[in-house]
């Protein structure tokens, strides 16, 4: 471990670190621009540089790996006057449109700037203009921001494994572009977005949605698939406008694809069920909570008594958190009394042909099929699965179904089935056909509205914040189980979901370890069976 | 030590002195000139740095000059001015506010957005009668700003 | 008239060809090397040598080729930089065109001293005739067993590979140059690592000027003891320089390192044009810093100029007389350099053609009286901050004149014009 100095503070630092990151150990932020930690270092921006006592040149510290004795300094007055000399070189063909720049804000360049108190140029010439270049659907490229770090290029190249963009020309007329005006289409080009120190390349999606400093942060874990990768939703006004990654080392690193990042529209849409509905006369009308839930409990308890308890069927979801599947199945074990439950039906896509490197997204396209079956939500003994209850119902046997957040109506076979059940409650988000067929359909809040917690494929517990609030009337999904619970004989009271992740710990041997601490942060590996 | 008490003639002693002084103070102003401003057949002289209601300039084409930055919404103290941004249809243009407005019933005339203005696009008038009979007309939008 | 070393052949009718070479004393040289020589033996003889680097560091050969890794499972190449774009510079070409089997001997030699067996020349692309001339060359050297397999049946293995390059200044510098040879574009890389551990094809590498490379027969020869008898102490051997600019007689001089450049200019190369006065000079191409009229007194060689700011480079002497004007000159320079800006690091990239911009400014009679310590400070803020030597090579030389003809910059910009024009 070379033991080094760095503006008169000592540290020991395993052999091959670079200064930079020595420096970060200590707290010491080196401005850089091309140097990203998932990157190779290319070392072309020359911000980075510092002054290594008995070095006659100054060096770039993203690459330098330290040396036993070297003496650094990174405020030094030397250091500061070439700091400036780069920044107004790049500066002086880059425009001050940080007014209309959606990366004004988080913008690094901007950032340094400000810190070095450069307020003038004593650039005269006009600027240089390129001519303007297409990346596709999903980013804007503004060619006359670009500083020509190469992260993005380097991104596509050591990342998503497609070259897409490379340098083109030479000296002061480089510019990166796509080859032959090809659109950017690697399925993770949007953390380009982010690793892009200026506002070259930003969202489409995003764009003049919102300045930066007006949104509100809030942990999550991205829904779209059983990855589980960390994210920040990102909201003003109680509506999502963009989501970004989080570090999580064991998940994502610092990436998301972009199928997460851009696809939050479904909890902003206008399509989303805000109140409850229940069926008059074959058609869906809204109604109150309470009208909603009385005519449930009545609906299902009269099918209970009538054919008894095996003649209900529940479904349950991969969409839910564990808190909801949990919540969900107990009330069938507990107070209905039937092992009828099983999971619904989940879309699995794999693109076999897709020549890039797909590191995040898994095949199955739901956040916590694994969490759900932990939780219990599978056919207990003698019972029927899925198809069984659907094949059941179409012979006469199953008279009724409980199904949350999922839409068998599209299989085969299921709609008939749901068609001829004497009474069906669904809760989801949208009123999906399922839905539509139903007697009572509870408006469900979305995983950005409520708090949980998720079990990648891999076995990792982790913890969604709750963002925004629900929209309309929505509740979560265990809530309303509660109170259906509550009206049906059972004494379902949990405060919160947190509450119920207590219970999960005590009751669900695998998730003994589990705690909020815990899944808050990096998550936690469950033991597997 | 103990303060002895000054001891008052007759006079002193029913406030005749500084009785007389304050009418006569009231018998010179009753002929001086008055300072009353017959309000609102007559109007007060307005200075140029007065802050009244917010206009929003426009350029040599016409246009707005507001880029939709939102640094006067950010700066504004009392969160008065709401901005959706959008493309502009203009090709010259990259960013244009789709809508701005300036809620007046929030507004405290502190004049921080107009400082904050990067392009010299809002500017307050000498209008401060912005008295109407509903808070509906009192969020002024884009178009009432610009005239 | 002193010896000639590397040049001593090129007066000789069919000089290229391997016949006259072999007439001429040709690959003897290789046979003493191949049969009286272990690889180590020759690094030690080059290093007593004391030969210097002739692409323009100066850095000893002997010292470079021991810089490669003593334990290495992955192959050693030896990579002729015959990429002679330095603006002033045509000494290579003379070896090149005039006698290649000398160039090609060195390289055998070299490669067996470092044990390389895969060699490479790149070489400028513009040299159309000069690659034409080595290819032949080097196939004459199969044909006679000095290249293939089991040399001169010595058990060693070598074989040599011509690489044409593709127009681009900054591939003479090195890390660029393999960029350029392994297929891709000519960017220089990040250093360190450097190519002695990581070069060619991630290998050991070992990159060596054309005209270094063509005294090593000589050395092997006639002994390192004669080879650090000629020219001054610490600067040893003789020096190809290209003279060009207002002087009489231009051309390749080849003499021994430490001739005052007085004599080089005056005596060899003839004087200057119309006897007119000398104003400045560029002892070693474009990239190193001018010297005025007041310096010539100065020994051509690495630590006599270095001991004057400047650098003997690649030995290109560029003289300039009176009637040159300096700011058209360092506008000139400025686009060359900007042109040439590989555009991978940002004070190259920017500030070399933002000089440009200010110098054309000037020229035209647009200069602002602050515009000299703008293009100082541009200078100070590329010099040594650049990822490869490419800023430096630019900064240098126009930091120089700025600061040495400084009133012809004010004048220009006083007057609003050229005043010599």
């Amino acid at each position: 471990m070379p033991k080094l100095v760095i503006d008169g503070r000592e540290i020991s630092v395993p052999e091959g670190t670079t200064i930079l990151r020595a420096a970060e150990r200590l707290g010491i932020e080196i401005p850089h621009l091309c140097y990203h930690p998932k990157l190779p270092p290319v070392g072309l921006c020359r911000l980075c540089l510092v002054e290594v006592e008995k070095n006659p040149k100054l060096q770039a510290s993203c690459s330098t790996p330290v040396a036993e004795g070297m003496v650094i300094h990174t405020e030094s007055e030397r250091v500061l006057k070439a700091r400036r000399g780069v920044l107004e070189f790049l500066m002086l063909n880059h425009p001050p449109d940080c007014t209309i720049c959606d990366k004004a804000g988080e913008c690094k360049p901007q950032e340094y700037v400000f810190q070095c108190g450069i307020a003038e140029s004593r650039f005269i010439e006009t600027k240089r203009v390129n001519p303007p270049q297409d990346f596709g659907d999903k980013l804007v490229f503004r060619v006359d921001r670009c500083i020509l770090c190469q992260r993005c290029v380097q991104f596509c190249r050591e990342i998503a494994g497609m070259e897409e963009l490379g340098v083109f020309n030479r000296g002061g007329r480089s510019v990166i572009g796509t080859f032959r005006g090809k659109p950017v289409e690697n399925k993770y080009s949007g953390n380009m977005i982010d690793i892009c120190p200026t506002g070259a390349i930003t969202s489409r999606d995003f764009r003049f949605k919102s300045r930066v400093w007006n949104l509100t942060m809030v942990p999550s874990i991205c829904p779209r698939c059983s990855n589980g990768c960390n994210i920040f939703i990102e909201f003003k006004d109680n509506k999502i406008l963009r989501i970004r990654p989080r570090d999580n080392e064991q998940v994502n690193q610092c990436w998301i694809c972009d199928e997460g990042r851009f696809g939050h529209h479904f909890v902003n849409s206008l399509d989303r069920l805000t109140t409850p509905l229940i069926k008059n006369g074959g058609k869906l009308s809204p109604t109150s909570w309470e009208e909603a839930l009385g005519r449930a409990a009545e609906g299902l308890g009269r099918v209970i008594a009538n054919y008894g308890a095996e003649s209900l069927g529940g479904i349950g979801s991969a969409w839910c958190t564990n808190e909801d599947d949990y919540v969900f199945q107990k009330f069938l074990r507990e107070v209905v009394r039937t092992g009828n439950i099983d999971l619904g039906k989940i879309r699995e896509e794999k693109d076999e042909s897709y020549p890039g490197n797909d590191f995040l997204i898994q095949p199955e396209k739901a956040p916590n099929r694994r969490g759900a079956e932990e939780m219990g939500i599978s056919p207990g003994e003698d019972c029927r699965d899925r198809e069984g209850m659907f094949k059941e119902a179409a012979g006469g046997k199953i008279k009724a179904f409980l199904i949350i957040g999922s839409n068998p109506a599209k299989e085969t076979g299921a709609r008939e089935a749901l068609a001829k059940v004497e009474f069906l409650v669904v809760q989801d988000l949208f009123l999906t056909d399922t839905a539509k067929q139903a007697d009572v359909v509870l408006p469900a809040a979305s995983y950005a509205e409520k708090e949980g917690s998720f079990t990648n494929f891999r076995g990792r517990v982790q913890w969604l914040n709750r963002a925004l609030r629900p929209r309309g009337e929505a509740r979560p999904d265990w809530k309303i189980i509660c109170e259906l619970a509550n009206r049906m004989g059972g004494d379902f009271s949990y405060p919160g979901a947190q509450e119920i992740l207590k219970e999960i710990a005590e009751k669900i041997p695998a998730y003994r370890e589990v705690s909020l601490e815990k899944l808050r942060a990096d998550g936690i590996l469950i033991s597997t069976k | 030590m103990r303060l002895k008490d000054k001891r008052l003639n007759i006079l002193e002693y029913f406030y005749i002195p500084p009785i007389l002084k304050g009418m006569g103070i009231t018998l010179r102003h009753f002929f001086s000139r008055k300072v009353t401003v017959q309000y609102p057949k007559v109007k007060k002289e307005i200075y140029p740095r007065f802050r009244g209601a917010h206009r929003l300039e426009k350029n040599e084409q016409g246009r707005e000059k507001c880029v939709a930055c939102e640094l006067c919404a950010t700066v504004c103290p009392s969160k008065a001015i709401t901005i959706e941004a959008a493309e502009s249809p203009d090709p010259e243009v990259e960013k244009y506010p789709l809508r701005y407005e300036i809620n007046v019933l929030r507004c405290i005339f502190c004049g921080f957005c107009v400082e904050a203005c990067p392009k010299e696009a809002i500017a307050m008038t000498d209008r401060y009668e912005l008295a109407d009979y509903s808070r509906e007309a009192l969020v002024y939008n884009k178009e009432m700003l610009l005239k | 008239m002193t010896e000639k070393i590397v040049l001593k052949n090129i007066d000789i009718p069919g000089s290229e060809t391997i016949e006259v070479y072999l007439s001429h004393g040709g690959y003897q040289a290789l046979e003493k090397a191949l049969s009286g020589f272990q690889p180590a033996e020759l690094i030690e003889e080059v290093k007593k040598s004391g030969l210097r680097g002739r692409g323009g560091a100066g850095f000893p050969a002997g010292v470079k080729w021991g810089f490669l890794p003593k334990q290495t499972d992955k192959p050693i190449y030896l990579v002729c930089n015959a990429d002679e774009g330095e603006p002033g510079t045509f000494k290579d070409r003379y070896i090149i065109e005039k006698d290649p089997h000398l160039l090609i001997e060195g390289i055998i030699i070299s490669s067996y001293a470092i044990g390389a067996h895969q060699a490479y020349i790149y070489i400028r692309g513009e040299f159309v005739k000069g690659a034409g001339v080595l290819e032949k060359a080097i196939a004459e050297a199969y044909k006679k067993g000095y290249l293939g397999k089991n040399i001169l049946n010595r058990g060693f293995d070598l074989d040599l590979c011509l690489h044409r390059g593709a127009g681009s200044y900054v591939c003479g510098e090195e890390t660029a140059l393999l960029e350029s040879l392994e297929g891709n574009r000519g960017n220089p890389r990040l250093k360190p690592p450097f190519p002695a551990s990581v070069g060619l094809f991630q290998s050991p590498t070992v990159i060596n000027n054309v005209e270094t490379l063509a005294n090593i027969p000589a050395i092997v020869m006639k002994g390192a003891e004669w080879f650090a008898g000629i020219g001054k102490k610490g600067n040893t051997g003789t020096k190809i320089f290209a003279v060009s600019g207002h002087v009489n007689r231009p051309g390749v001089y080849e003499l021994p390192l430490g001739t005052p450049l007085r004599e080089l200019i005056y005596q060899e190369a003839g004087g200057i044009p119309e006897d007119k006065k000398l104003k400045a000079v560029m002892p070693g191409g474009s990239s190193t810093p001018v010297i005025t009229v007041d310096e010539i007194d100065v020994d051509m060689d690495f630590d006599s100029l270095a001991a004057l700011g400047t650098m003997l480079g690649s030995g290109a002497v560029i003289v300039m007389d009176e009637s040159t004007c300096m700011v058209r000159t360092t506008r000139r320079l400025a686009g060359f350099y900007a042109h040439e800006s590989c555009g991978q690091c940002t004070p190259c990239r920017e500030g070399v053609p933002w000089m440009v911009t200010i110098l054309e400014r000037i020229e035209k009679g647009e200069g602002r009286e602050e515009d000299p310590d703008l293009i100082l400070d541009i200078c100070d803020n590329i010099k040594g901050i650049t990822l490869c030597p490419l800023g430096d090579a630019a900064a240098m030389p126009i930091e120089s004149i700025v600061r040495k003809f400084r009133e012809e910059f004010e004048d220009h910009i006083r007057e609003g014009r050229c005043p010599s024009s």
